[in-house]
């Protein structure tokens, strides 16, 4: 260290020397190698209220905005009782001294009005506060009167993208099994949320087992295990009147782990027939199949590739539990993972550039990332229990069951960004396992 | 390793120039990095932008001087994003004082070219 810190001195010293007496021409260059690591301090006033009946929405909107951006864990929010100016017109011009004071990098206004019919209407304006200039135009969005928390994660996610340059996430939604009742006797259902845990509505009752739901892209559909048969069968809902079917992927066989293209138009599962499980592929307008594998090993849990070329899975053809890459349409497949311990549950990233998996090694279970080719592997968590990955929509978060020890363990969502950062629980009602998050709406 | 990384940093930063401009390069480049927070994840900490812009005698930045000159490699998305963080660090760090730089010498410091450059800093 010393030596290295000693030989950087003196390149630094000999470096300036023929520089000294040199008269400068031109701008002062200078180069900044370092900065901090802390997240971006905001502000966001209550939204003004233009009716009477806009009243009871107005303060909410604008919390539920703070708590997306907050929970990224990118923004810091200025508590409001810090707040120099007061917002009381939407029009009014800002008082970029006042917040400037008080250290807000940027600044969101917004009004709520609110009309006898029930429609909601938000305005917003995002403030660059040290350059004393808006960042991007005002917009607005409208709903009915329900829709107001979707009115705020659209506001959000306008103001995430025009601070971050990234794809928005807020206004998603999961679907994930509900899981109550002890761990012996376990009631499962599917269950759809906001993706901050609000607005759950059940998919299922609670009569028979349910497994590993999967939204298409779209987000109008979700695969499913079913155990409604006593054995495992894949079945597809459709969201919007909850109606579902059973894929007719053959009689006697146990169908699971499924998944859509990205296109929606074909799905990728698990088949067992005696012994052996492969992969599987079925065009979903024709009833086509194609098997992918054939090895004498368990191959599952398969991940398209966002462009739909490439397919991701686990399998332990080489003894233990491994990710292995290969063609949409079958072939030679790609060993990926080489680290010590099982990896399970891959999934590809919706930008295409890692893999999200499950990794047990050392009776310890952790939720980690790698590139495509294997490298830059990454662990994000460890627990007792983490398993089931699923990608936000920009491919900047990924949420994950966790599971706690004992009898009387038991199973909720939690979130983490890409870095191994910002992990938090996602709020359920009841206990919550396999998410898969859905496109941005 | 971070020791060495900012001297690294600022070793490269004081190379041009007499030494008096050395020295408030050096200040300068340490005022700013105070502010410049980027998110390790995101697109732009892999670009690397440098900004133009004037200064005025009293150490604060003209106002609407600041504009890029060049980026690294990167979407346009990633670009913005690189700068906009530049931007912000460069007038969030001045205050309503300025920078500490002396007046007398403000011919060497008029006109600044500064690249932010987040390769180094990633790496550690």
């Amino acid at each position: 260290m010393i030596a290295r810190l000693a030989a950087l001195v003196l390149a630094c010293a000999t470096a300036f020397l023929p520089v000294a007496v040199q008269a400068q021409s031109g701008p002062l260059r200078i180069e900044i190698t370092e900065g901090v690591i802390e997240p971006l301090p905001y502000a966001v006033p209550d939204f003004v209220a233009e009716t009477q009946a806009a009243e009871q929405f107005a303060a909410e909107i604008s919390r539920v905005v703070a708590a997306d951006l907050t929970g990224t864990g990118l923004f810091r929010e200025i508590p409001r009782d810090a707040h120099i100016a007061r917002v009381s017109s939407f029009g009014a011009p800002v008082q970029f001294a006042d917040w400037k004071a008080i250290n807000a990098q940027a600044l969101i206004t917004g009004s709520v009005s609110a009309d006898a019919s029930g429609r909601v209407v938000v305005k917003f304006r995002v403030w660059d506060v040290f350059a004393g200039q808006e960042l991007g135009q005002g917009m607005q969005f409208a709903s009915d009167a329900s829709g107001w928390r979707r009115l705020a994660h659209k506001v959000a996610d306008q103001v995430y993208s025009r601070l971050t340059g990234e794809t928005p996430y807020f206004d998603s939604r999961v679907v994930f099994v509900s899981e109550t009742g002890p761990k012996d006797a376990r009631q499962k259902r599917l269950a759809i949320m906001d993706y901050d845990g609000a607005n759950v509505q059940y998919l299922t009752d609670d009569s028979s087992l349910v497994l590993a739901p999967r939204f298409s892209p779209n987000g109008g559909r979700v695969l499913y295990t079913s155990y409604q048969t006593g054995f495992p069968r894949i079945r597809v809902l459709t969201v919007g009147d909850v109606a579902s079917q059973t894929l007719q992927v053959g009689e006697g066989v146990m169908s699971f782990a499924p998944r859509f293209s990205p296109d929606g138009r074909m799905v990728v599962y698990s088949l067992t027939q005696g012994s052996n499980t492969d992969i599987y592929a079925m065009d979903l307008a024709s009833g086509a199949t194609r098997q992918l594998t054939s090895a004498p090993s368990i191959e599952t849990a398969p991940s398209f590739s966002p462009d739909g070329q490439r397919i991701v899975f686990e399998s332990d053809r080489s003894g233990t539990q491994q990710l292995y890459v290969m063609p949409a349409m079958g072939g030679e497949a790609q060993r990926i993972s080489f680290g010590e311990g099982r990896y399970g549950t891959p999934v590809w990233s919706p930008r295409g550039d890692r893999i999200a998996f499950t990794k047990q090694n050392a009776g310890r279970f952790h939720i980690g990332v790698m590139r495509t080719d294997g490298s830059e592997e990454r662990l994000l968590t460890a627990s007792f229990l983490d398993e089931g990955p699923t990608w936000a929509p920009n491919g900047r978060v990924i949420m994950f069951s966790r599971e706690t020890q004992g009898a009387q363990g038991s199973s909720a969502l939690y979130s983490v960004d890409i870095s191994g950062r910002n992990l938090k629980r996602v709020r359920t009602p009841a206990g919550a396992s396999d998410p898969s998050w859905g496109p941005l709406q | 390793m971070r020791v060495l990384g900012a001297l690294a940093g600022l070793c490269l930063l004081t190379a041009p120039g007499p030494v008096l401009a050395q020295t408030y390069a050096a200040d300068f480049a340490l005022a700013v990095q105070r502010c410049w927070a980027i998110d390790v994840n995101s697109e732009a900490s892999d670009i690397a932008v440098t900004l133009a812009f004037s200064m005025r005698p009293d150490g604060t930045v003209v106002p609407g001087s600041v504009k890029m000159v060049s980026a690294s490699p990167g979407s346009k998305a990633g670009i913005d994003q690189a700068f906009q963080s530049a931007r912000r660090a460069l007038l969030r760090c001045q205050g309503s004082e300025g920078y500490n730089l002396r007046v007398a010498e403000h011919a060497q410091w008029k006109d600044v070219e500064m690249t932010f450059d987040p390769h180094e800093w990633r790496r550690e």
